[in-house]
């Protein structure tokens, strides 16, 4: 069994036939959305399991050393389990493709088109022989932007590939990914079985020498994207003002003995010439120098002695130079262990080197530095440049214009970052094809192309429900973290939250999606963002990153107590649209709401409900249009939710690009029944929340599903707001909820103002005070009765004796306890002794 | 100039040893008979060189290379011997350019051309010696052929090597019609001409005139290939028909497959048994013919020594030893290419290892190219590619 065909190892006789369904096969997987975070899952656990003891790493070992040697099988190994990790598999994606989504299709805003990578499709990958990491790691790189991989390795290569693909599969959560790769192994002799692969081909990754390049290019139908990774070369460069100063010089020294030494200068950008911008005696000093520190730097880095073909390259240059010595051309200076081979050449020009430690000394002229490298330009790849601040810039352009594609410092030739570009361009891109899509009319709102997309299925999630007090105990790197956010803090105790840059802006960039799904039009709408700024609070900074991101027209004001100002600026300025938070809204309408009629069409806030009688308030005093949540959000988690016209009061849509959300019973980790409310758990997909993974993590809301399909179109699952866990106490007897108190006003009274509990001790009894606003036309006594009326539990425990008593209140501003940071007023203020609920 | 003798009043006269060794007459005689001559000769022609190449003088000084030690022929085998390469990248001349007769070109590495210069000594004595290798193996012929030619075809200013080599091997039986399958197709182009081929074989083929294949043993495969894939049915060529290889598979090393299953294809398609076909080694820096035994074994001549080489250190290996191939010999007088090495891996056998029987002298396998292993090949294709692609380089 040598091949592995999308799941299941079969051999050559059986080979034909499966060829002869890739084309059907194809057909059904490629219009699937491919399941990136099983992927990433998958590498993960694979990359956990090639550590040292892990369990795959023995098996692996053996394999890679059927033909490397020991050393070098376990770098390829730990090389291979640094590259599977989320993180660096993240980072690639995010370096190259700007994103950790690449199939999202999303608006390009302000603009009506959408665009997205797309995977190009089925890529089949040509690998040279014994290149064990690149068979994994270009498989994982196609799998990654969601190709379909077919892997042609060579007939006599060893399993490891094949056996890589199927110990990903087998960490698969979801099973689906076995869909997307088979890995073959294939002579180059087998022309038709090449063939049925290239026809099936969107794509052709090859990589290997000039011939076997020429062969893949001959094979390859016409208009299929060949991506190529020929071999190339790279070489140093001392200038001139690196020479002249002491301690530029003795640097760039030590860091071309180190880049020879490092890998043997088996790698693509290893030097194999160093230029030195002089004279012969210049090139000669260099030389020298360079033999001293080999002599040093040399035993230092563990090395293959070549052998065979390489041996004999070595011994075929060296001859020739030392022939060429007597003509005065050359100098060689050699090793007396034959550890490393320094070639000084008085002629110009690249020269590739035989490799193993041994480089070409020559003299370059800086004039003459592009005319000298171009003519090798299509091979060029990496300049280990040693040069002072001075020359940097003229002396890069030149290097570059000449056909280098990468500068390093001199004894880092070999390093690289995550997400670096390879040979002049990023690989994911080749991979990828940029799509574009202008939507009909009816799809205005929408953002992202998969809201009106089912949902890709999740495999179900298990383990511990993640409170607030865990979530904490997991936000440890404040010290470390890109943000930190002050969450909540209604408790008392300070709390924070912490984000990548990365998660945050592709958070920020799903909640745009969402207010624009509430109705923001971000080519017209002129937007005041009046969220609470400072003091480690993240709403405002939200809003600016949304508006950002819509490329949205933005007034940054903030939440000011000064309402006069902020009028004046919507009016002088003509903002139509408001972001806010719903209590300082209505406070700025009820001081300077005759101004802003007319004016202002639309508002979108966030942070606490509306009542109804508030949302008429606005909307039938007012005149605003549009009144949407704009967001269903927190510091803690993120966006979670967001409204579309169809949204009434505190129903939202599921982000289901960001997180999933399971609702369980209020007293018991159980999934509610239909209609059920419960607790919202949300889990964050871990490639927009790396640290702290917000996993089955509850917000401390309540609510309940929608199972009805929204009439907008879009299939992310609807769920409606019902309050906090914490509008929940127990006063006297049974539990109360705040909202119902609330509720009651509103619908009843049609009450629009602010309202608040007070909890307090009086000798032995709970008292429940209702504060409500002086002077908005209610009185406590009506206020009372109609709670009296339409909460029978408190009714029920005033009736019958218990250590109850319910009041109403009529406060002004000051009476209100109010979050310092956000503005935001809690429903309950408990100042009993002893919290009873 | 360092490249070429500064004293004229140098004798030409070609030094004693020399002069018989190369004039011995049997073309494998047993080595032993002449060592002396062999070891005089070389001593010879290594102070010749010194006297007479600048450069020579300086890379023997700086090798310890000193004609009065070369005493034995353990001591003339030791000689640090020059690469190949290094005649492809530097005119080197142990005689004044208005002395050479004729030059044979070389495509070097590092792009430029370069050119083998040959005196009168020389180049006689290297035509005399391929006449007698090909008259032990019977290619001698009085009787008129046809050639196909495998080759680039002649046209004014064409001066590689091989298209020389070609016209050198016509001489051993007069040519009735000859057929160039790489055409030129003007401005120094050259094509591969499959059809005008086939319709040569096929007419020839219904004559009785013997026909002669010569040339890049890649282009009859790929002709062989194409009749097999079309179903072109075999021809039966007349009686006396051979098959010359030399040139190796130049630049098609990836498509070349084994002798014998080319010699199979070539008995059962063109109807010339195995031993009719001949397979020979040489090079424009060494002009020394190696032409196969009936067993197809390259064999040494009686004018030079094969020698393997450490890959390391360039020193004889033992018979069995895979190592560089070179050769020792005091052939030449116009360059110091008396002991060279070549660009390729090989293997000697003692001379009982053949059944050939008729050759007292040791032979060698090639075993292909001493590169660089595949995955490193980058630069060196880089190298390659900025080359060109320049005609033939190995000679007779």
């Amino acid at each position: 069994m040598r091949h592995f065909w999308f799941g299941e190892w079969i051999d050559d006789t059986t080979l034909d036939a499966a060829l002869s369904t890739l084309e059907t096969r194809l057909a059904a997987t490629l219009p699937q959305r491919f399941p990136l975070d099983d992927l990433l899952d998958a590498a993960q656990a694979l990359s956990d399991a090639l550590d040292p003891g892990g369990s795959l790493y023995a098996r692996f070992l053996a394999l890679v050393r059927q033909t490397q040697p020991l050393d070098e099988a376990r770098r390829l190994l730990a090389a291979a389990r640094g590259a599977l990790t989320r993180e660096a598999l993240l980072g690639k994606l995010r370096g190259e493709l700007g994103q950790a989504s690449p199939g999202a299709i999303e608006r390009r805003y302000p603009a009506r088109p959408f665009e997205g990578w797309l995977p190009m499709g089925a890529v089949v990958h040509v690998m040279p022989a014994n290149v064990f990491l690149v068979s994994a790691l270009g498989l994982v790189e196609g799998l990654l932007v969601g190709n379909v991989n077919l892997v042609k390795l060579s007939a006599r290569d060893s399993l490891f590939a094949a056996e890589f693909a199927a110990a990903l599969c087998e960490r698969d959560p979801g099973g689906r990914l076995r869909d997307y790769m088979a890995v073959l192994h294939l002579a180059s002799a087998e022309h038709t079985r090449l063939a049925t692969l290239f026809a099936q081909a969107d794509a052709v990754s090859a990589w290997g020498g000039e011939s076997a390049m020429a062969a893949v290019r001959a094979a390859v139908p016409q208009g299929v994207r060949l991506v190529s990774w020929g071999h190339k070369l790279s070489f140093a460069y001392v200038s001139r003002e690196a020479l002249d100063c002491a301690e530029t010089f003795a640097k760039a020294v030590e860091g071309v003995a180190i880049d020879m030494c490092r890998l043997d200068q088996q790698a693509c950008s290893s030097p194999q010439t160093v230029f030195i911008e002089s004279d012969e005696a210049g090139v000669e000093r260099f030389a020298d120098a360079l033999a001293h520190a080999l002599e040093r730097i040399a035993p230092q880095w563990p090395g293959q002695a070549p052998e065979g073909a390489a041996l004999a390259e070595i011994t075929t240059v060296l001859s020739v130079a030392r022939a060429e010595q007597a003509l005065g051309l050359t100098r060689v200076i050699e090793d007396a262990e034959g550890g490393w081979r320094l070639l000084v050449d008085h002629r110009p020009g690249l020269r590739p080197s035989p490799l193993y430690r041994t480089l070409w000394i020559k003299a370059m002229r800086r004039e003459e530095m592009v005319s000298t490298l171009r003519p090798m330009r299509t091979w060029l790849q990496t300049c280990g440049l040693a040069s002072t601040r001075e020359a940097l810039g003229p002396l890069s352009r030149a290097l570059f214009a000449a056909g280098v594609t990468r500068i390093a410092r001199p004894g880092e030739m070999v390093d690289s970052y995550t997400g670096a570009p390879h040979d002049g361009v990023y690989a994911l891109m080749q991979l990828t094809r940029r799509v574009s899509l202008d939507a009909p009319e009816a799809s205005m709102g929408v953002g992202r192309l998969d809201e009106l997309e089912a949902p890709l299925a999740h495999p179900a999630l298990r383990g511990p429900i993640l409170d607030k007090a865990g979530f904490q105990a997991h936000t440890d790197a404040l010290a470390t973290a890109d943000l930190v956010f002050r969450s909540g803090g209604s408790s008392g105790k300070t709390v924070y939250s912490t984000f990548s840059w990365a998660d945050y802006h592709a958070q920020m960039r799903a909640a745009a999606h969402g207010l624009v799904a509430a109705g923001l039009e971000p080519e017209r709408d002129r937007v005041m963002n009046l969220f609470a700024a400072g003091h480690l609070y993240g709403s405002f900074i939200s809003f600016w990153s949304i508006l950002e991101t819509l490329r949205a027209r933005q007034l940054p004001m903030g939440l000011l107590a000064d309402f006069a100002e902020i009028a004046d600026a919507i009016v002088s300025l003509q903002a139509n649209a408001l972001v806010g938070a719903p209590s300082h809204l209505l406070g700025l309408f009820e001081q300077e709401g005759e101004r802003l009629r007319g004016v202002v069409e639309k508002i979108f806030y966030a942070g606490e409900p509306l009542t109804r009688a508030q949302r008429a308030r606005l909307t039938e005093t007012f005149g605003v249009r549009v009144l949407r949540s704009a967001a269903y959000g927190s510091n803690d988690a993120g966006p979670m939710g967001y409204q579309c016209p169809y949204c009434e009061g505190s129903v939202h849509h599921l982000l289901g690009s960001v997180q999933q959300l399971e609702i369980v019973a209020l007293d018991e980790d159980r999934p509610v029944a239909p209609g059920e409310v419960g607790r919202l758990l949300f889990t964050t997909s871990p490639r927009l929340r790396g640290a702290p993974a917000l996993r089955r993590y509850e917000i401390g809301d309540t609510g309940r599903w929608l199972d009805t399909p929204c009439p907008c179109g879009r299939r992310d699952p609807r769920f409606e707001l019902t309050g906090r866990i914490g509008d929940a106490f127990k006063a006297g007897g049974p539990f109360f909820n705040a909202r119902r108190f609330f509720d009651i006003l509103d619908q009843q009274l049609g009450y629009a103002g602010p309202a608040q509990i007070h909890l307090r001790d009086d000798e032995a009894r709970s008292v429940v005070e209702l504060r409500i606003a002086e002077g908005a036309g209610l009185s406590a006594a009506q206020a009372a009765e109609a709670v009296r009326l339409h909460y029978p539990e408190v009714r029920y425990c005033e009736t019958q004796g218990m250590a109850f008593r319910f009041e109403v209140r009529l406060v002004d501003a000051s009476g209100f306890q109010r979050v310092a940071a956000s503005g935001k007023l809690p429903p309950v203020i408990d100042s009993r002794a002893i919290g009873e609920g | 100039m360092i490249d070429e003798p500064q004293d004229m009043s140098l004798d030409t006269t070609i030094p004693d040893a020399v002069r018989r060794f190369c004039a011995l007459e049997a073309a494998y005689a047993d080595p032993l008979t002449h060592e002396a001559l062999f070891v005089e000769a070389m001593r010879e022609i290594v102070a010749w060189h010194i006297e007479r190449s600048p450069w020579y003088g300086r890379f023997a000084c700086e090798n310890g290379i000193r004609p009065d030690t070369l005493r034995c022929l353990d001591a003339v085998l030791h000689m640090p011997p020059v690469h190949a390469a290094f005649f492809k990248a530097h005119e080197i001349r142990s005689i004044r350019r208005e002395q050479a007769v004729a030059h044979l070109t070389s495509s070097g590495t590092t792009g430029q051309k370069t050119q083998m210069f040959f005196d009168e000594f020389t180049l006689g004595g290297a035509r005399r010696m391929v006449d007698r290798v090909m008259q032990a193996r019977g290619v001698w012929s009085d009787a008129p052929a046809h050639y196909l030619v495998n080759g680039y075809e002649p046209f004014e200013g064409l001066t590689v090597g091989t298209s020389n080599t070609n016209q050198y091997l016509m001489r051993y039986a007069p040519v009735a019609e000859t057929f160039w399958t790489l055409r030129h197709v003007g401005g120094g182009r050259h094509e591969f001409d499959p059809f005008g081929a086939t319709s040569a074989l096929e007419r020839w083929a219904q004559g009785a005139t013997p026909v002669r294949l010569i040339g890049f043993p890649a282009y009859l495969h790929f002709l062989l290939e194409r009749w097999r894939d079309t179903g072109h049915p075999p021809v039966k060529l007349p009686p006396g028909s051979l098959v010359v290889f030399g040139g190796g598979w130049k630049g098609q090393a990836d498509k070349a497959i084994p002798r014998e299953v080319l010699q199979a294809y070539i008995e059962r398609q063109l109807g010339i048994p195995g031993e009719r076909v001949v397979e020979t080694y040489g090079s424009v820096e060494h002009s020394i013919p190696y032409v196969d035994c009936r067993a197809h074994h390259l064999h040494q001549p009686t004018w030079s020594r094969v020698v393997v080489r450490d890959l390391k250190t360039l020193r004889p290996v033992p018979d069995g030893t895979p190592g560089f191939l070179s050769f020792v010999s005091p052939y030449i007088t116009s360059a110091p290419a008396h002991s060279i090495v070549m660009g390729d891996l090989a293997v000697r056998h003692p001379a009982g290892e053949c059944v050939c029987g008729d050759h007292p002298t040791p032979w060698f396998e090639v075993l292909g190219r001493a590169g660089m292993s595949a995955n490193r090949s980058c630069a060196a294709a880089a190298a390659e590619l900025l080359k060109g692609h320049n005609g033939g380089e190995e000679g007779l």
